[in-house]
């Protein structure tokens, strides 16, 4: 309902309904995004011309829509724009980047999460592109198999083998690196 | 080792590092884009009198203005003269009383207080004891609109030059009644009996005038609350009759300012019937009653009811020979009370007859196609065009396109009495949001066998008509520890939406071989989104193997 509203005072060309929704989604966008994209600078780029176009759909944007769902949608659409045109500028990529755990890990947990994080990433890097959006909108991005096929435009079946292949295929990276 | 569980945790924990100042900026240039958007649009936007009438804010201040000069038509008894000035206010009311037409010229200056919108507006007004009253509103030298009060007819009409359009809507006895109690006698009755202060004499295009000013609201016969008020009245000396009525109304808390100048009086002037002729053309059925818009409901003279969701309109018949109405939008859901005549609604679709129903109607978007969908409640419904015609009752839905018959996939002779069924299926659970009972529709049992590889994708694919060869071996691949079709199905139920649409079924189309369909369907849930279902003959049944 709090979206609902939020969309509504934007339309009407509110500010602080513009910075409840930006302090709302765009963290949770960027990490999306920098799942899919391997790399946090441009994920912080691609996000930023979400909501620039957010903006620019004041007015016209559908309360009906789902907000989160519609973000989500146009990030991940954005990323496969940038992966067909395959950038050639060098990434800065998440393995630069310190991973922040979120506040319910205990600080002595937090020390191996970070290497954690660093092995998780590098292992993502090695899945196919369908699988491993299958694998952060769903568990990420808490989007429904439903909602993902239809962003992929695939049945649900199909969406569901990507994502049980992808967790498989990382399950099997990060183990074998545990056994290195 | 780490568990499938794990790693979907330690993914759900996985947070990037946000650097506050890039997240800073980055607001600051939406806020600014925002800011930027706000403003283009608003110099982009120049006064439309149709729009400033539907929508605006300053829509009140019109209406509130109406007001105002409604009050400058009619009389009323005034007592003895006014002490203290040269102009007797009784005769003043004398002199206007025995006015039966006049003509004048009225200046609006409407500023709300953050002063974001200004609206200028002009209108002559004509005024007739015998014809009733018209409005013509202009912008620059053209008219844009003009009102016609027809106590004869019974009607408000108000025309569009510039569109040709006109809509016609009943004056009843009570609005007449108000507006008949309203007028200069009014006001020159609320002048002279409020406290006043006199203005003395000047000279307004060479006449010898003097005024008052009156600052209590009461002056006002506004709808809307006001702060504060100066009224002035000006009066020609010499024939007793009003010659300038300025006005300056500031709203409740200072939300708006409207300032109304009335002049160019001529009182008596000739004013035959034309005057008050609306110029709608010759074609009088084409006058509409009135163009309705939801959400609201309407009840016909006959106890029919149509209930209108938000975004949709209908066009009531303008004859009351004919019952029923046009359907031009949106969503609307009609109850139908028993009569002499049919009750027919048109549409771009075609007609719908009903005779003692109740059903719905929806036009709707869909893949750039706009589409009639009708579901009927009980009773029955005739669904005719020029392609063709359809009788449908209870519980029964078929949908139009432009230019196609309408279409009720139960209705089509070329479908098997199996695969209807199976359709009808699909469409029961997912509009009762039953996940068991979707699923129902798929052979599990085929999609076990594959995960087990007993059975072969490439020997038949039309089983699961939904994957590719790539996704059959994904699915091999990921399903292959499944050990029961039961696990499957929770696997897969786990995952279906608990959305409902409302559904509709386009086409369903036949292979040669008449052992697979699939059709075209339209899921509805605020818009409209279109899917193609699948359906195979195999194991001795009608089976969905698409969604």
């Amino acid at each position: 309902m709090e979206d609902k509203l939020l969309i509504w005072k934007l339309n009407r060309g509110s500010k602080a309904a513009l910075c409840r929704i930006y302090e709302k989604y765009r963290d949770d966008l960027v990490r999306i995004t920098a799942g899919l994209l391997n790399d946090v600078s441009t994920a912080e780029d691609v996000v930023q011309d979400v909501f620039l176009m957010l903006v620019h759909s004041a007015g016209r944007y559908e309360i009906k829509k789902n907000l989160k769902g519609y973000l989500t949608a146009c990030a991940v659409n954005k990323v496969r724009n940038l992966n067909r045109g395959k950038c050639t500028q060098e990434p800065v990529s998440l393995d630069d980047v310190k991973p922040e755990v979120s506040d319910c890990k205990a600080p002595d947990q937090c020390i191996e999460c970070d290497e954690e994080f660093q092995q998780l990433y590098k292992a993502m890097a090695q899945l196919p592109y369908e699988q491993k959006e299958a694998v952060i909108l769903h568990i990420q991005g808490k989007m429904k198999f439903k909602e993902i096929a239809k962003l992929q435009a695939v049945s649900i079946k199909t969406t569901l083998s990507r994502y049980n292949y992808g967790l498989n295929k990382l399950r099997s990276i990060l183990n074998s690196e545990v056994e290195k | 080792m780490r568990s499938a569980e794990k790693i979907k945790r330690l993914i759900n924990n996985a947070k990037i590092k946000i650097d506050p100042e890039v997240k800073t900026v980055a607001l600051t240039v939406l806020t600014n884009e925002l800011e930027k958007i706000k403003k283009t649009k608003s110099a982009e936007t120049q006064p439309n009198i149709w729009r400033l009438i539907m929508k605006s804010k300053i829509t009140k201040l019109t209406a509130a203005a109406v007001i105002i000069i409604a009050v400058m038509i009619g009389i009323n008894q005034l007592g003895g003269s006014i002490d203290g000035t040269s102009v007797a206010w009784a005769d003043v009311a004398e002199k206007v009383e025995k006015i039966r037409t006049f003509i004048c010229q009225r200046k609006d200056l409407q500023t709300t207080a953050d002063k974001e919108q200004t609206v200028e507006t002009k209108s002559v007004i004509y005024s007739s004891e015998e014809y009733g009253s018209r409005i013509d509103s202009y912008k620059d030298e053209n008219i844009q609109l003009s009102t016609y009060t027809l106590p004869a007819e019974k009607a408000i009409i108000t025309v569009i030059p510039s569109t040709q359009k006109h809509f016609r809507r009943p004056l009843t006895e009570d609005m007449l009644k108000e507006m008949e109690q309203k007028g200069p006698r009014e006001i020159v009755r609320r002048f002279s009996s409020l406290e006043y202060k006199e203005l003395g004499s000047k000279i307004i295009n060479g006449v010898v005038v003097e005024g008052i000013e009156v600052n209590d609201p009461k002056v006002l016969s506004a709808n809307f609350p006001v702060e504060r008020v100066i009224a002035r009245l000006w009066v020609n000396v010499e024939t007793k009759l009003p010659v300038l009525l300025e006005t300056e109304v500031v709203g409740q808390e200072e939300t708006f300012q409207l300032k109304t100048i009335i002049d160019e009086f001529q009182w008596n002037v000739a004013l035959d019937a034309e005057v008050f002729k609306p110029d709608i053309g010759i074609d009088e059925s084409s006058l509409v009653a009135e163009l309705l818009n939801g959400p609201r409901v309407h009840i016909f003279a006959d106890g029919s009811q149509v209930q209108l969701a938000e975004d949709a309109k209908i066009r009531l018949y303008d004859s009351t020979d004919r019952r029923g109405f046009e359907h031009l939008a949106g969503e609307v859901e009609i109850v139908v009370n028993k009569g002499d005549r049919e009750f027919i609604i048109t549409s771009a679709f075609g007609t719908i007859k009903a005779l003692g129903t109740a059903f719905k109607m929806d036009i709707f978007r869909v893949d750039s196609t706009n589409l009639l969908a009708v579901n009927v409640e009980e009773g029955v419904v005739e669904v005719s065009n020029a392609k063709g015609s359809k009788i449908i009752r209870e519980n029964q839905r078929l949908t139009v396109e432009q230019d196609k018959a309408p279409y009720d996939f139960r209705q089509d002779e070329n479908l098997p009495l199996g695969l209807v069924e199976r359709i009808q299926a699909m469409l029961d659970a997912m509009e009762a949001g039953d996940k068991h009972a979707w699923l129902a529709n798929f052979n599990i049992k085929a999609f076990y066998d594959l995960a087990k590889g007993k059975v072969e994708y490439e020997q038949h694919p039309d089983w699961f008509s939904g994957m590719s060869p790539d996704d059959a071996n994904r699915f091999r691949q990921a399903l292959a520890n499944v050990n029961s079709p039961e696990e499957i199905k929770e696997i897969m139920i786990a995952d279906i939406s608990d959305n409902i649409y409302k559904l509709y079924v386009r086409s369903v189309t036949l292979d040669k071989d008449g052992k697979h369909a699939t059709a075209i369907c339209v899921k509805k849930q605020g818009q409209a989104i279109g899917f193609t279902p699948q359906w195979t003959f195999f194991d001795g049944d009608w089976w969905q193997t698409d969604d």
